[in-house]
């Protein structure tokens, strides 16, 4: 049956077309704050919609209306019991959701905030099995969570005003020992919270506390810096292979642990304790998934929205005018709340004024064949299929074809790359067509002994065709970094050195490694390039989700086809960080070597 | 729509062989959307055969050209202008599906043309990047009694009357990770509440319709030119 859609939502004295709100998705505690913060700048519809995780966050709220000194009164709520379809694009997006009553609204926002709770599901299986020989029920123990919004107002206050009255009560003198279950990196968030909060009850409080862990995740995000204060710190490490015991002897609480190092005959160690916490894991719940679904937005291998994106600072997410803070992206960023709120701030009050990408992809119409590809493929939603009208000689023509959001578009190229119509063009100077603007990137020489000096102009590196031609095309957000860092450090070249040129290296930046296609690099072989190099971000780092891996899956293809018409290595995808420029200069040093025996 | 992959480079290599100056024909329908024969791939192609020459000293000149579909005409005529006394080339490949090769004979009577492309099926994306069989075009079309799901195109074996003994779990014993349509015809009718319609027995079908009764040929004399 269908459903009458009421339109226009929003309270009758706003002029939608200027004011459009900003929808707040949740119903939580995390979503009141980032309601009420927002307030004072926008005005906010706020979608009750979503579990509630029951966090004493209560704090949060006055300490925020304390500072502002009044709530805006901008702030409509609406209660929710769906979400059934989410369209447009940032400016304006369009939410469906059920109401109570059954009845179906659309609501519009210029942008929308997902601030949706999880929910702690359970305490692990191997966690705290509670003391081996006591059956009373021990205010000594509790969930890292618990640990975690207890120390919250410490953690959060950057401002040097620390609230301590939490803490004060139940942890001064402690001596804490909490628990990590087994498992690596998925116990990452937990590794996290759990060391941020030793430090915590370490400096504040000057607590006694050890972490038990069967394997601590540092390589992960920014754990390894903070492992390292926390143990210059006092935070003391236990390493187990066997899960500890904990036991009650003599009203104390002991944590029995055996140390893997020593010899198996060794007695193992009791630890006495006052307080433990153990870690508990939240799920996401399927809100989430459906707004990942409905909106388009990646979910890490957790289930929570973007665990794993670097680059989404301040609650940025993949499309922009979508924003995602507090647990939607997991326990740990609970924590970071205020601040990605703040992010979600600045980022709103800066609107359309916000730095333009390098790239802007636009669609030919005419050559558009709406195959639906750049559709499908594009990290950030910015393309829609259109109506549209062009003007021909012989009249009008309609019909259907990719649009690409100028607004949504963040630059990425990778439509550019996939489009089988080559309809889809970017205003960079790299473009496909135009092959490689040989006055937009950095050229190199090696010498024979071994030494780069950088080509001061373009004349200087074509008049010295050296015996070997590498072109590199390098990701501005890594490779492309690396090499600028080169040529602070690089010698010019002159050519009164009269030394014998060994290689010209030929360095273009490209938006993405994704932009990179099996055209670019067979343009570059028949310039002459003796091998063709790509430097991309590493894997999971890309800015534009996927860009240096649907790279990496295309040119491996195009290797194949190359070996086919007989063409041996001649292409070469590296993966580096921007700042590596010293591993780019050792790869460059090999393979030109590699080059030369041939 | 048609769906077709480029044959390997190798093999057009080979069938390009005897010629010097040739022309890639692309096409701008089913085989761009398929990913096989778009602008791009002309391209793609263009270039590789240009470095493959020039790697082995060859003398080759590559042409590009795009049709907006190559099974007609009047959208192939206009290249007869671009190739006027056949010299300019010797020959044409064409990266269609095997209906834009054939109609490029037809109009090019004098040139060699060459497939790129097999063409494979007719099928639709499932999702991005993989493309499933979907039609046999059969000429009878049965898909009323069987859910909308087809069992000449899905079904190995092109049963009439229910799944083989090598239906297991849902998936057809030939493996590839091909579902039994017979199962999937199944669920479907089950959840339509007409598993009625299997009560029926298929009678044998018509195939004369199909390939078996030889070329065939559409007529609809409303629409057809007077000669
Ligand atoms: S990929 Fe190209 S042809 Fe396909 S829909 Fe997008 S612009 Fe159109
Ligand atoms: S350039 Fe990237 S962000 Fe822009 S439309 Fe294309 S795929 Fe999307």
């Amino acid at each position: 049956m269908k459903q009458q859609v009421a339109v226009e939502p929003i309270s009758g004295a706003l002029n939608k077309h200027k004011v459009q709100p900003v929808l707040v998705l949740g119903a939580g505690i995390t979503a009141d704050y980032a309601a009420q913060r927002l307030s004072s700048a926008h005005k906010i519809v706020q979608i009750k919609w979503g579990p509630v995780a029951d966090l004493p966050l209560d704090w949060l709220l006055k300490q925020e209306a304390l500072e502002k000194g009044r709530i805006e009164s901008s702030w409509e709520k609406i209660k929710a019991v769906a979400l059934l379809d989410w369209s447009g694009q940032v400016g304006e997006y369009i939410l469906r959701i059920q109401l109570e009553n059954g009845e179906v609204r659309d609501l519009r926002g210029k942008a929308v905030v997902i601030a949706l709770d999880a929910l702690p599901v359970s305490t692990l299986a191997w966690g705290w099995p509670g003391p081996a020989n006591s059956s009373r029920p021990l205010e000594e123990t509790i969930t890292l969570s618990d640990l975690t919004t207890r120390l919250t107002p410490v953690l959060a206050s950057s401002s040097g005003r620390p609230e301590r009255d939490g803490l004060s009560v139940w942890a001064a003198g402690h001596n804490v020992g909490i628990l990590l279950g087994p498992g690596g990196l998925e116990a990452a968030p937990n590794t996290l919270l759990a060391i941020k909060c030793a430090l915590v009850l370490k400096q504040q409080v000057d607590c006694r506390v050890g972490i038990f862990y069967e394997e601590l995740a540092v390589g992960a995000g920014a754990i390894e810096a903070l492992y390292q204060e926390s143990r210059q710190a006092g935070v003391e490490f236990y390493r187990y292979t066997e899960f500890p015991q904990v036991i009650e002897q003599e009203a104390q609480l002991r944590i029995i642990y055996r140390d893997p190092s020593l010899p198996d005959h060794f007695p193992p160690w009791e630890i006495p304790v006052t307080l433990i916490a153990t870690a508990t894991e939240y799920y996401p719940s399927k809100e989430i998934e459906t707004v990942a679904t409905l909106a388009g937005l990646p979910t890490g291998p957790d289930g929570f929205l973007l665990s794993d994106t670097l680059h989404a600072w301040g609650g940025q997410t993949n499309r922009k005018g979508i924003y995602c803070v507090g647990m939607a992206r997991g326990l740990l960023r609970l924590m970071d709340l205020p601040e990605e709120v703040a992010g979600v701030a600045v980022d709103l009050g800066q609107g359309s004024s916000r730095e333009k990408t390098l790239l802007l992809a636009q669609v030919d119409p005419l050559l558009c064949e709406v195959c639906l590809t750049c559709f499908r493929v594009c990290p950030h939603r910015a393309i829609e299929i259109t109506d549209c009208t062009k003007r021909s000689s012989h009249g009008k023509l309609y019909k259907q074809a990719a649009w690409i959001h100028p607004e949504a578009c963040q630059g990425c190229g990778i439509c550019i790359a996939e489009c089988p119509a080559q309809a889809i063009n970017g205003a960079d100077p790299l473009q496909p067509e135009s092959k490689l603007d040989p006055d937009s990137g950095w050229h190199f020489f090696m010498l024979d002994n071994g030494e780069l000096y950088q080509a001061r102009t373009r004349e200087d590196f074509s008049g010295n065709q050296g015996p070997v031609r590498l072109v590199v095309l390098a990701c501005r957000q890594s490779g492309f970094l690396a090499v600028q860092t080169l040529t602070r450090l690089l010698p010019f070249y002159r050519p009164q050195l009269k030394l014998g040129i060994l290689a010209e290296i030929a360095v273009y930046p490209v938006a993405c490694a994704g932009w990179i296609d099996d055209l670019t690099v067979l343009r570059c072989l028949e310039d002459g390039a003796d091998k063709v190099l790509i430097c991309s971000c590493h894997s999971g780092a890309c800015q534009h989700q996927y860009g240096n891996h649907r790279a990496k899956k295309r040119l491996r293809l195009t290797e194949q086809y190359l070996q086919e018409i007989g063409l041996k290595d001649r292409l070469d995808f590296y993966t580096l960080a921007g700042q590596n420029y010293l591993q780019w200069l050792t790869w460059l040093k090999k393979i030109i070597n590699q080059l030369k025996s041939h | 729509m048609i769906i077709a992959e480029r044959k390997s480079i190798t093999d057009i290599w080979q069938m390009i062989e005897p010629f010097k100056r040739i022309a890639l024909i692309g096409c701008r329908g089913c085989v761009t959307v398929c990913m096989a024969g778009g602008a791009k791939e002309v391209a793609v192609l263009a270039a590789a055969l240009r470095l493959a020459a020039h790697e082995r000293g060859r003398e080759l000149v590559v042409f590009e050209e795009m049709v907006e579909r190559q099974c007609e005409y009047e959208f192939i005529r206009p290249l007869q202008r671009s190739y006027p006394q056949e010299q300019a080339v010797e020959g044409l490949v064409s990266l269609a599906c095997g209906i834009g090769v054939q109609a490029l004979a037809e109009c090019f009577p004098h040139l060699p043309v060459l497939p790129g492309l097999n063409t494979s099926f007719l099928g639709m994306p499932e999702r991005s990047g993989v493309w499933v069989e979907r039609c046999h075009a059969c000429g009878q079309c049965i898909l009323d009694s069987t859910g909308a799901i087809c069992p000449i195109a899905r079904c190995a074996k092109n049963l009439l009357n229910g799944p083989c003994g090598g239906s297991q779990e849902g998936m057809c014993e030939i493996g590839n990770g091909v579902e039994c349509a017979w199962h999937l015809i199944y669920e479907r009718l089950a959840r339509l509440n007409r598993l009625d319609s299997l009560q029926s027995l298929a009678l044998p079908k018509n195939w004369a319709k199909d390939r078996d009764g030889g070329p065939r040929r559409l007529i609809r004399e409303d629409w057809e030119d007077e000669v």
